[in-house]
């Protein structure tokens, strides 16, 4: 209950802080969203108008303290540009960013935890070379040239999927699934193959110690020793990467939104950002901040189920 | 038929350039509930022929050669299926380091109940009872918590008898035990011997002791074999190869354990100058707070502690682990900083030498630098002088000047404890503690440290505090000794007054787990 209520208040104020520091740094940056929004042939007077009436005159903190407070409230403020609530933009948006986050993460399980432990249960072997020299080649292409690779193969080569033709989840789920399946495996393969290469080193290491030896000294096969008791032991230093892995994918899904032509959360961040429209770009960046606190939280939570050594109280 | 005939063993390891022959023509026959002891310096491949025995050794760069047979089944030749049927069931083993050889992230009672799982259908019930039982023949109160509990909740000791109970839960009729006690404290290796014994009683289990420990084996053990470089050297009744070795090896074995003999005490001149001064030190470590915003409270782990240390004296620090030695030793070299009373010194540059010289010399440095180190940090000396203080102080440790550009792996345990020696001793200080400086060596090296040791005090008068769990080392060693219990000296004295004339309950308790 402690834990819980000292982590509680720890991320609240980390989100204070990034919130502070998001609307500060807008603040800062040149750049004036009146101006944006008017062009550049608006008069003096009309540009002084519009500052008041977007309340930019009012002094720094009483605009930040005013935001913030809002914020909490679940009032993101009405975005400059399109005029209608932050809140419906990015509520409209956000389910395509999370699934495609979601399922290149679960990617990132799905091949990093088998492969992992094949090659380390065959360290040295033909088999674990091969994953390691195809884990270097992967690990060393970005999503975005992936994600190019990808859609040449599999959109115009083989056609399965109609690059650029993306299709919303209430027209056709299935569709939508089948679409965001290759975006998502673009920014997984990279990632999924660092997990291998991580948890590999890591079942590695844990084989070479004192109770796997116990545990073959009990009769159990190599399967059973990793199975039973290797691979929760080398879980433990991979579970940080998979929560930074997940809300890398989070914040790096954006580009590769733009290679695959997905309408997500990182397109409207993109224009927003062209087009000075502040309260959008600060509401995505508040919840991006959220997500990946909230992931954190999580991990550390998996990581006392996992290591019996950090006490619950 | 013997229960266990090994029959020509060689084992090889072919992982370096040119093989390595671990083992060589062992011979060696275990009757059903004998108890037979294995002795010899690391390196000497004991360990090795017990792992070949218990099957842990089939691996690519290994060969093994020969027989061995158990109940007249070759466990050499037999397919890994049968093998893996025996492992835990017939045949069990337990090791050295009780520390690290369960698994972390699982509970007792799932580690101890494996072998069942395996081995039996016995319901999870069933199981558990099975455990709970074997759980108190190993003497832990409290099973029902520990059944709970993970490895890191345990004492040292608790984890072996674990791994006894976890070893011995299928009635297994051989138990190989690889130096099951060395790393434990005296009180509780001798509550360890008598565990075996009681085992080996009970359930008739043959037991194969290894050890390095001569004295150990003959209290426990019928028969002993002696390795010598992966060769037999001497084999036979343990009482008459104690009494009257035959080979030159068993006698230097035998002469370097040590002993509670001692050097007639040379009185030290009471006016020599006092070098440490500790007076009503208590240390605290912080506890863990239980509510949010409640202060940090403290844990005294040192109760006012006082003593000094006289210039050319070796005193003795004895203590079981957990007793507060080394946080001791942390305060006054100034590690450890939360503490009040007062720490005195009246030299510059106090010392100290590690048990572990393996891991605390760093593996990416050479002899040279690392010995150069403290003269780089401390004084103005030009590179050429820094060489001419390392090749004097090579030669005061008795390494060869042509070790100096080795790195730490290079060298062997003993070598690397005298560079941590040479390290401490650079700045020439008049104040060292040694913390447990020989219990990670063998025996015969053991001896030669302790000598120099000895030396490097005449030469230099150099004051040594010499932290240590081996009565006999100290008894060796020490001009005065302390005892230490839970955070407080419970006795002070001249070494020889101690042992023969000990006052307080727990000294007693000590000597007679030392076998004094």
């Amino acid at each position: 209950m402690k834990y819980a209520g000292k982590k509680l208040l720890s991320m609240l104020a980390t989100l204070l802080g990034v919130s502070f520091l998001v609307f500060f740094a807008f603040d800062v940056i040149p750049g004036d969203p009146a101006l944006a929004q008017l062009g550049t042939n608006a008069t003096p007077e009309r540009l002084e108008a519009l500052r008041e009436e977007m309340g930019l005159n009012a002094p720094f903190f009483q605009r930040y303290f005013q935001w913030i407070a809002a914020f909490f409230t679940g009032d993101f403020g009405t975005s400059y540009s399109y005029h209608i609530p932050v809140g419906d933009m990015i509520l409209e948006k956000l389910p395509i960013s999370v699934f495609m986050t979601l399922m290149a993460f679960v990617m990132v399980l799905v091949i990093s935890i088998p492969l992992g432990i094949l090659s380390a249960k065959h360290e040295g072997g033909k088999l674990d070379t091969v994953i390691c020299t195809v884990n270097q080649v992967l690990m060393s292409v970005p999503p975005f040239f992936s994600g190019m690779l990808i859609t040449l193969l599999f959109g115009i080569v083989l056609r399965w999927f109609t690059p650029g033709g993306f299709v919303s989840l209430e027209q056709d789920a299935g569709a939508f699934f089948g679409y965001l399946f290759f975006p998502a495996l673009a920014i997984a393969l990279p990632k999924a193959a660092m997990a291998v290469k991580m948890l590999r080193s890591s079942l590695v290491t844990e084989l070479g110690k004192d109770y796997p030896r116990t545990a073959y000294s009990r009769g159990n096969t190599k399967n059973q020793v990793l199975r039973n008791h290797v691979l929760k032991n080398a879980l433990i230093p991979v579970l940080t990467f998979f929560g930074m892995a997940l809300t890398d994918i989070l914040t790096g899904s954006i580009i590769v939104e733009q290679v695959f032509g997905i309408p997500g959360l990182g397109r409207i961040l993109l224009t927003s950002i062209m087009n000075r429209d502040y309260p959008v770009v600060e509401a995505i960046i508040m919840f991006m901040a959220i997500i990946v606190i909230v992931v954190n939280f999580l991990v550390d939570l998996l990581y006392r189920r996992l290591d019996p050594q950090i006490n619950m109280e | 038929m013997a229960l266990l005939e090994i029959r020509h063993l060689d084992i090889t390891f072919l992982d370096k350039k040119k093989p390595q022959k671990i083992v060589e023509d062992l011979h060696l026959t275990i009757e059903a509930g004998d108890m037979i002891g294995l002795v010899g310096e690391s390196g000497s491949g004991k360990t090795m022929s017990a792992l070949a025995v218990a099957g842990l050794l089939r691996q690519k760069n290994v060969q093994i050669s020969g027989e061995i047979l158990l109940d007249g089944k070759n466990l050499l030749t037999c397919s890994p299926q049968e093998l893996r049927q025996l492992q835990g069931s017939e045949i069990s083993m337990i090791f050295q380091e009780p520390m690290t050889s369960l698994n972390p992230t699982r509970t007792i009672g799932w580690q101890v109940e494996e072998s069942l799982r395996l081995h039996t259908n016995l319901t999870p019930e069933e199981r558990k009872a099975r455990a709970m039982e074997a759980l108190h023949d190993v003497e832990l109160s409290d099973a029902e918590r520990i059944y709970h509990a993970y490895p890191h909740a345990l004492s040292g000791g608790q984890r072996q008898r674990v791994m006894i109970a976890a070893a011995m839960i299928c009635r297994p009729k051989l138990l190989l035990a690889d130096e099951p006690t060395t790393a434990l404290d005296v009180t509780v290796q001798k509550q360890m011997i008598a565990l075996l014994q009681k085992m080996n009683q009970t359930y008739g289990t043959a037991v194969l002791f290894i050890s390095h420990d001569l004295a150990l084996v003959r209290s426990l053990c019928s028969k002993m074999v002696v390795l010598q470089q992966g060769r037999a050297v001497e084999a036979g009744d343990a009482e008459e190869i104690f009494t009257s070795p035959r080979q030159l090896y068993t006698k230097e074995l035998l002469a370097a354990v040590p002993k509670f003999e001692r050097q007639p005490c040379q009185r030290l001149q009471t006016d020599a100058p006092t070098v440490l001064q500790v007076s009503d030190l208590c240390a605290y470590y912080p506890k863990e707070s239980k509510r949010l915003f409640q202060k940090k409270e403290q844990k005294e782990v040192l109760h006012n502690i006082t003593f000094s240390i006289k210039k050319g004296e070796i005193i003795g620090l004895v203590g079981e682990s957990g007793c507060g030695k080394s946080t001791l030793a942390r305060s006054i070299l100034g590690l450890h900083r939360d503490y009040i009373g007062e720490i005195r010194h009246c030299t510059e540059h106090p010392q100290i030498v590690f048990q572990d010289a393996g891991s605390s010399l760093n593996p990416a440095k050479t002899v040279d630098w690392i010995l150069q180190e403290p003269l780089r940090n401390c004084t103005q000396l030009t590179p050429g002088q820094r060489k001419d203080c390392v090749t004097e102080m090579l030669w005061l440790v008795k390494l060869d000047e042509s070790l100096r550009s080795r790195y730490p792996w290079q060298l062997s345990g003993g070598q690397r404890q005298r560079v941590c020696i040479a390290a401490s001793l650079m700045l020439h200080p008049e104040f060292l503690i040694a913390d447990e400086p020989v219990s990670a060596l063998d025996v015969t090296v053991q001896k030669q440290i302790l000598a120099l040791m000895q030396e490097i005090v005449r030469e230099t008068g150099v004051s040594i505090l010499l932290i240590s769990h081996d009565l006999r080392v100290v008894y060796q060693m020490c001009d005065r000794v302390l005892v230490m219990k839970d955070g407080s000296i419970v006795e002070a004295g001249a070494a020889e007054e101690i042992y023969q004339d000990p006052q307080h309950d727990y000294t007693k308790k000590l000597l007679e787990s030392a076998g004094y």
